[in-house]
């Protein structure tokens, strides 16, 4: 009985997760590189650029997307009161909205394949907010919103060809390519674990090729004030506080005795 | 070069954000006011969550405010004893205040009450002190420098506890300081500021007090509600970043130093005018903000 549970379990998982798309053509794979693969947030830390590395089957073209775990977002809406007056009116709600959202690939997305393969893969802002789902109207105002912090990128033919298959194997030939590309990762980008993911198309058809991670997480100083505002919140804001007035102080003591010299 | 804040979850240009302490520690010293309706607003638009926006610049106000506090403490130009009794208002008001916004929030329209009510009360107070201190610069007596009206007189001589305050050199009920202060804190409180911009004219026009007394007085109210509010805000809401706020403070308690001293040196009525400008500034902001159809109709959470 424990085994045929414990089987049932097993299929619920595979059932949920990725595998590629009806019709894949057996032992087709490929190779995903990200560098580096671990990031730390310490007090010099002004975002990060991840550089992918990626080798595709000969003739197919290639999207890497990078995200994080998608959760429920809730934003403020924004309307007209009393006809005249912008201000919030009300609050609008999406459905898994990853935080950081980049998509790098060889060629425009919509090349690729039709927007039903793409969205199975999430490869797309369509793909991402779906028509039907709630909030669908204010998609571009959120893409926009996100777009603008650097969070969300679709960076479409920024997945180059690299190295002598550039240059001597066309597409269609029987050598893999090999790509590459960057990702921009702006310092609002939150630490976690982020999966990176390399889609290859051909065809009308998508091939889930390789999966990476990248982790990204705080160091150093960063970590021990995180900890200190986090888990000690009034004796941190009590030194905080005790901090400016020294330093308030000691400026009107230095001004003092700086006018003072001058009479 | 760049820092990463802790707190905020972002990294900001240093020189940048030592020059904004320095603009809005200026603006301190020279008018008493706080400056969190100015940097706030400034820290929001450069990406810092406006929780945090908020209580850093309490955090950085606190040094700007000692800075300005021990000068003036110095110059024997802060009424302590008027102060306490306004910040034991300010504390009661916020109190208030906090609850009232909760009730308004309820009823569903309580942003757009805010915000109107705002606009409307930052162009009443900056007109009426441009207005006043041009006629006053123009060598005219001004209407709040004649006598108040026989009404007026007679309202407040007939309230109880008179006391005279030797600082300012007036005698008023302590009942005006405490309930003025009180109205202020829960203004304040629903605004989400500190609200020396408002404080500095009631202490001008309603509480008669010398131009001079009423800046120190301003900075040492201000100096203990930012610590009541710093303290409070890094206990219940985790937002106080201090590494943003130092930034601010080396700023910040330079350009007071500069404000006060710079302050000394104009006359009552080109201080008040530079104020009524300030404040006309921000309704005009806060008003085009409301006028302009925004780039995105969707904003995070948790701003104003």
């Amino acid at each position: 009985m424990r085994h045929v549970k414990l089987a049932a379990v097993a299929l619920a998982v595979f059932a949920i997760l990725p595998r590629p798309a009806a019709g894949q053509p057996a032992g087709v794979t490929g190779d995903l590189m990200v560098v580096p693969e671990r990031v730390e947030i310490d007090l010099a830390y002004n975002g990060a650029n991840i550089e992918v590395g990626a080798e595709v089957p000969a003739g197919y073209e290639a999207a890497v997307r990078l995200m994080s775990r998608p959760e429920r977002l809730e934003l403020k809406k924004l309307g007209k009161k009393a006809g005249l007056l912008w201000m919030g009116a009300g609050t609008v709600t999406f459905e898994n909205i990853p935080v950081v959202y980049q998509v790098l690939s060889t060629a425009p997305l919509a090349d690729l394949g039709p927007q039903a393969l793409r969205g199975q893969w999430m490869l797309g802002y369509e793909s991402l907010i779906p028509d039907q789902a709630p909030g669908a109207d204010l998609r571009g105002d959120l893409v926009g919103l996100k777009e603008h912090g650097g969070l969300f990128a679709l960076r479409e033919g920024a997945l180059v060809r690299r190295g002598k298959s550039a240059s001597l194997v066309a597409p269609g030939a029987d050598a893999p390519q090999r790509l590459r590309g960057t990702f921009r990762l702006p310092a609002s980008a939150p630490a976690g674990d982020y999966s990176v993911d390399l889609i290859g198309f051909k065809d009308q058809r998508a091939v889930h090729l390789a999966s990476a991670t990248l982790h990204i997480e705080h160091a150093g100083a960063v970590r021990i004030m995180r900890h200190l505002a986090l888990d000690h919140g009034t004796a941190y804001g009590g030194a905080a506080c005790l901090i400016a007035i020294i330093v308030g102080l000691l400026t009107g003591v230095l001004f003092r005795s700086r006018s003072n010299e001058g009479h | 070069m760049h820092l990463y804040l802790p707190i905020a979850g972002n990294s900001v240009n240093v020189f940048l954000m030592i020059g904004l302490g320095g603009l809005v520690g200026f603006l301190s010293g020279l008018f008493g006011v706080g400056g969190g309706f100015l940097m706030t607003p400034l820290l929001m638009m450069y990406g810092i969550p406006a929780t945090v926006a908020a209580a850093s610049d309490s955090n950085q106000i606190v040094a700007a405010s000692a800075s300005g506090c021990y000068t003036h403490f110095r110059a024997k130009t802060i009424d302590v004893r008027m102060g306490v009794l306004m910040l034991v208002g300010g504390i009661a008001g916020g109190t208030l205040g906090v609850q009232l916004i909760k009730i308004l929030r309820r009823l569903g329209e309580a942003d757009f009450a805010i915000t109107v009510v705002y606009v409307l009360m930052l162009g009443g107070i900056g007109s009426y002190m441009f207005f006043e201190s041009l006629i006053s610069l123009r060598g005219r007596p001004s209407k709040a420098a004649a006598p108040r009206s026989p009404m007026y007189r007679r309202m407040v001589g007939a309230l109880p506890f008179k006391v005279y305050f030797p600082r300012s050199k007036v005698t008023i009920t302590a009942l005006m300081p405490l309930l003025l202060g009180t109205l202020v804190g829960t203004l304040a409180a629903i605004m989400g500021v500190g609200g020396g911009f408002i404080m500095v004219p009631i202490m001008i026009y309603l509480l008669r007090m010398p131009m001079h007394v009423v800046v120190g007085t301003s900075l040492f109210q201000i100096l203990f509600t930012c610590i009541n509010v710093t303290v409070l805000q890094a206990h219940y809401n985790h937002s106080v970043d201090f590494v943003l706020a130092l930034l601010l403070l080396i700023g910040s308690v330079v350009g007071a130093q500069i404000g006060i001293r710079i302050g000394r040196r104009l006359r009552a009525d080109q201080l008040k005018i530079l104020m009524a400008v300030l404040v006309l500034a921000v309704m005009v902001k806060m008003l085009l903000g409301l006028l302009l159809r925004p780039e995105f109709l969707v904003a995070y959470k948790g701003g104003h």
